[in-house]
């Protein structure tokens, strides 16, 4: 496959922009930009490393005319393939503009640029007594541009909600080249079009986000952890769904079904009954006062009929022995089946039992063996295909298998994609979900704000 | 005198009456100059216009057919709700169709295992709360004109309320909509579960102001009722204070589902209208709200406590009881029509500052009063930094209107200037395009332009409203209420 070259004006105008040491144009050194989690790669013509607005906006308004695509890149932890670059497109990298640049307690607001990580942020916010609440597992490695381009979240999510509910305002360049301010300082403001919430989650396709406002919340000075067995997914199901209906919303609440337990009991001794057919675990935070009640109150709306064990523990030592089957879980996964599917889906929490139920009449029929965890307080299921990518058989029956994952998450009024995003990977599935005009007005929107359609085309959206 | 903002030419085209009332069915066209009266302004008075028909449809498939025909014909469409919208959202076009939700008022499912509730757009918003209750749920948002507004205006407005400091703005309790694009077209956004593939029209579409798809359903999040809720009442020598005190509670990490202020005049004024009890020497009054399990209440009353006491209260007192708790909030609720009996007119304003700011802006707004001479009375959701300036006027003496709008303006100019909006929940209407020029430079109101015009290429849905033409430099519309003439004078005021 001949990969595009860059015009060499073009790419002299480029480093003018950033500085010729700020632009990577050998083949050797572009490689490295040019793939994300998915396992997808392409060579990209150029790698801009950016660390000004203006060099931005500079960069898209050279692209736009000589039609040359574009594509941010964070650090590239993204799992569907949105970060790979189009073949010869430009990469503008945000690694280098990773300023914070501040925060303001009594507003409960921190200014960012775009390539600071998640965890740089958590780390400067903490010894003030505040957090930003998205919490990707890949903190340490990926950045906030990376988590408001895909809206990425976390356990937390299921109390304190995604990067949408997190974020005031953005300042971001439009596939024009120009510069927009969306949103506002203030925790309330209902002035034109909500474009804060639009470009979040948009996947780099719409505008370049430059900057953002976030919205911070007072760390929590107290946390339980509760974990709690059940005889079957529907006796979990029924527990998730008595906790979410009381009023201590848990910070997190993670559920593991049979086969992922199956699994890990193949490793290790937990110390589980054999019985067991699904785990909860469960956090709830608050003031140190009063904590201990809500612990109670959630482990109370925890006991429902075919509950086998319920354990609250505070000290460290204790919680990290409640959390030890959950932590054995990727290791086990990984060791089974390196290469697995993983699929990340949401179905409305009061159908997961009919969810995880369905999953295991295809397993059944499939022959491939799947195992499911995930974020149950809102039904965000990472459903893991076991696979060998070496048996084509095998790699036949999984796409099968797939397909009808995703029927059957649509069909139970589920979404395909909780929070790593749609990217390439889960492109031509969209239009199960979408209603057509709806996928209609997202093109129109694109169009609006990438006329020349070089902003990460093909991203996100099926063609229309 | 009708102020209308719109600037086409008029484009009458009453051949539209007899094509609407061929497909609804009869009683549902209203075309006669009394019948259209009711239906000439919402809540923001000072901009009245007939509109040249009202339709009445009943159900969707009569919505589409009354898009496709004012489509076909480029005739300009506004939606309107209850008409309670402060900012002339719903104000009605010469040479438009004014459709009426009113009968989409059917409740159409509450599913306590999902908290969620499917409704029609012409619910009114406390009909939801009062459909939840036998299952312990509620509707968070709860803006003051909740027993009137309806949920499809709440959604077009994205309404907040006094719980929206906890609870969030309409935008982050609802989970799907379902719309007609002006062709006709029915389509669904946003998902049961979390966060639907692809761009996220659900936050696009909520706030929109009617302009980019007529709402026809929607889905909204029920909460669990909290366990207990509790209210303070503190008094301070200085409204400077009494906003550090705001500040310093945030600051602390408490967020209280409600947290509201209010400043001597408008202390003196609620006191006299209905005896809450409120300490009538003291120039600033905080009322806050936590709400919450048992335990945590209690706690959390104790820190606000100590806190304001820190900050500088020279009293604080904590509901005895619920009945207590309920005449505290009595004052706050009926603050507005007190104030209303001050002056003959008022002007209400409504902007959002970042909440350090609430010092200086008070401060600079009681310099703007005076260089004015005029009185202002502030009764204002303090937890979220927005204001709700009450300039008290009267249009008998001359020049006094144009000072006080003027003295609005000035106020609104402020907000931004310190880093805030122009509305923090009343939405831009007409009333206020030329602050969102003030706001948004011409490449971000060009932007959202061009959003409207992937919805709705010919302008046809509620043209005119929400962002300001580039050329238009108009002067500013205000919510004047004249004598007597209040609009929902039975409705608790914001
Ligand atoms: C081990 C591991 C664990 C993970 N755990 C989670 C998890 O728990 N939850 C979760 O949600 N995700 C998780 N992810 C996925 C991934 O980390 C997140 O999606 C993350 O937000 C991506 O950040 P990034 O900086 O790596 O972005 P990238 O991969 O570089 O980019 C992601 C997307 O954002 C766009 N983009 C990046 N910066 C900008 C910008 N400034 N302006 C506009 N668009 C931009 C890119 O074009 C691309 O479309 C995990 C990944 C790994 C490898
Ligand atoms: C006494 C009083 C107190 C108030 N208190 C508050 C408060 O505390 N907080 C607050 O936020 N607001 C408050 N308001 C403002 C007002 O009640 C809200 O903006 C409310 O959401 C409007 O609802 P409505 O049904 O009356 O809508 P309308 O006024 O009829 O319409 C408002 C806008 O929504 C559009 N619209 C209505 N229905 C639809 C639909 N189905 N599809 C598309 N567009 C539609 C209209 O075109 C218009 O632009 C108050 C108003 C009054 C009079």
């Amino acid at each position: 496959m001949s990969t595009p070259k860059l015009p060499e004006r073009l790419v002299r105008a480029l480093a003018d922009i950033v500085g010729a040491e700020a632009l990577l144009t050998d083949p050797a050194d572009n490689w490295a930009y040019g793939y994300d989690n998915s396992r997808r790669q392409e060579l990209p013509g150029a790698v801009a490393f950016v660390r000004t607005a203006e060099q931005v906006c500079q960069l898209v308004r050279r692209c736009g005319p000589a039609g040359v695509p574009v594509t941010a890149r964070g650090l590239g932890t993204g799992t569907t393939g949105a970060t790979v670059p189009e073949p010869g497109g430009l990469v503008i990298a945000f690694e280098r503009m990773n300023r914070l640049l501040d925060i303001d307690a009594a507003n409960r607001l921190a200014h960012v640029e775009p390539g600071l990580t998640n965890q740089q942020l958590q780390q400067a916010l903490a010894p003030q007594g505040f957090f930003w609440p998205p919490d990707p597992t890949s903190a340490a490695v990926c950045t906030i541009g990376g988590n408001l381009a895909y809206n990425s979240a976390g356990p937390r999510a299921v109390k304190y909600g995604t990067p949408r509910e997190n974020t005031l305002g953005l300042t971001a360049v439009t596939g024009n080249g120009e510069l927009i301010r969306t949103g506002v300082e203030t925790t309330k403001g209902v002035v034109g079009y909500d474009l804060t919430r639009l470009l979040i989650g948009s996947e780099g396709t719409l505008a370049l986000i430059v900057g953002a406002t976030l919205k911070l919340s007072p760390k929590p000075e107290a946390k339980r952890t509760l974990a709690a067995t059940y005889r079957d997914i529907h006796a979990a199901a029924t527990a998730v769904a008595a906790i979410m209906a009381q009023p201590v919303t848990p910070c997190a609440l993670e559920f593991m079904d049979a086969a992922a337990i199956e699994m890990v009991r193949e490793f290790s001794d937990l110390g589980l009954a054999p019985e067991t057919g699904a785990l909860l675990m469960i956090e709830v935070d608050g003031p140190e006062a009063c904590i201990d009640l809500s612990a109670a109150d959630v482990s109370a709306a925890a006991r429902v009929p075919g509950l086998l064990t319920c354990r609250t523990a505070a000290d460290p030592a204790d919680i990290a022995a409640l959390w030890k089957t959950r932590k054995a879980l990727s290791p086990a996964l990984r060791h089974v089946a390196p290469k697995k599917i993983n699929e990340d889906v949401v179905v409305p929490v009061s159908r997961m039992a009919s969810f995880i139920e369905g999953l295991e009449q295809l397993s059944r029929r499939t022959g491939i063996r799947i195992v499911n965890f995930g974020h149950a307080g809102n039904g965000n299921i990472h459903v893991n295909l076991l696979v060998n990518p070496d048996d084509r058989d095998e790699m036949r029956r999984a796409q099968e298998c797939l397909n009808a994952v995703f029927d059957l998450v649509v069909n139970l009024g589920g979404t395909l994609s909780g929070e790593h995003g749609v990217g390439l990977e889960k492109r031509d599935f969209v239009e199960r979900e979408l209603d057509p005009a709806a996928l209609r007005l997202m093109h129109a929107i694109k169009g609006q704000f990438d006329p020349h359609g070089i902003l990460n085309p093909g991203k996100g959206l099926p063609a229309p | 005198m009708p102020r209308i903002p719109d600037e086409r030419p008029l484009n009458p085209q009453p051949d539209i009456i007899a094509a609407l009332s061929a497909v609804l069915p009869a009683g549902t066209v209203l075309s006669s100059a009394a019948e259209l009266a009711p239906y000439e302004c919402d809540g923001l008075t000072a901009f009245r216009q007939r509109p040249m028909v009202v339709a009445l449809p009943e159900c969707i498939e009569q919505v589409q057919q009354v898009l496709r025909l004012c489509h076909d014909a480029r005739v300009p469409v506004v939606v309107r709700g209850a008409g309670t919208g402060l900012s002339g959202g719903a104000l009605p076009l010469a040479d438009g169709v004014l459709v009426s939700l009113a009968k989409f008022n059917r409740i159409l499912a509450v599913d306590p295992d999902s908290l969620s509730a499917r409704v029609q757009p012409g619910v009114r918003n406390l009909a939801i709360s009062e459909a939840a209750a036998p299952y312990g749920l509620y509707y968070a948002p709860d803006p003051s004109s909740q027993i009137a507004c309806t949920i499809g205006g709440n959604v077009a407005e994205n309404s907040g309320g006094v719980h929206c400091l906890k609870y969030g703005l309409t935008v982050h309790n609802i989970l799907k909509l379902k719309l007609l694009t002006i062709e006709g077209e029915l389509f669904e956004v946003g998902r049961e579960a979390l966060d639907a593939p692809g761009l996220d029209l659900l936050a696009l579409l909520t706030g929109s102001e009617g302009m980019l798809a007529v709402i026809v359903e929607i889905t909204v999040k029920l909460l669990p009722k909290p366990e207990r809720a509790q209210v303070l009442l503190a008094a301070f020598a200085d409204v400077e204070t009494a906003g550090a005190a705001v500040a310093g509670i945030i600051a602390a990490g408490i967020t209280p589902a409600g947290l509201e202020m209010m400043d001597n005049p408008a202390i003196r004024a609620a006191e006299d209208f209905v005896q809450a009890g409120y300490p009538v020497e003291a120039e600033a009054v905080l009322i806050c709200e936590l709400d919450g399990f048992n335990a945590e209440v209690s706690f959390e009353v104790m820190r606000v406590r100590e806190l304001l006491l820190s900050a500088g209260a020279t009293e604080v007192r904590t509901a005895a009881d619920e009945a207590e708790r309920l005449l505290f909030w009595k004052g706050r609720k009926a603050a507005f029509p007190a104030v209303g009996r001050l002056s003959p007119d008022y002007y209400c304003m409504d902007g959002t500052i970042p909440r350090r700011e609430l010092p200086r802006v008070l401060r600079r707004i009681a310099e703007l009063a005076a260089d004015y001479s005029l009185r202002v009375a502030n009764v204002f959701h303090a937890g979220d930094g927005n204001l709700h300036p009450l300039i008290l006027y009267d249009a008998n003496h001359p020049g006094e209107l144009e000072r006080a709008e003027e003295l609005g303006g000035a106020i609104l100019e402020l907000c931004v200037a310190v880093g805030g909006t122009v509305t923090g929940e009343h939405g831009v209407g007409v009333e206020k395009l030329n602050q969102m020029c003030v706001q948004f430079n011409t490449t971000e109101l060009e932007q959202m332009h061009r959003v409207k015009a992937a919805f709705d290429p010919h302008g046809l849905l509620n043209p005119g409203k929400a962002v300001p033409t580039l050329h238009r430099c108009a002067e500013f519309g205000a919510m004047h209420v004249h004598h007597g003439e209040l609009k929902f004078p039975e409705l608790p005021r914001f």
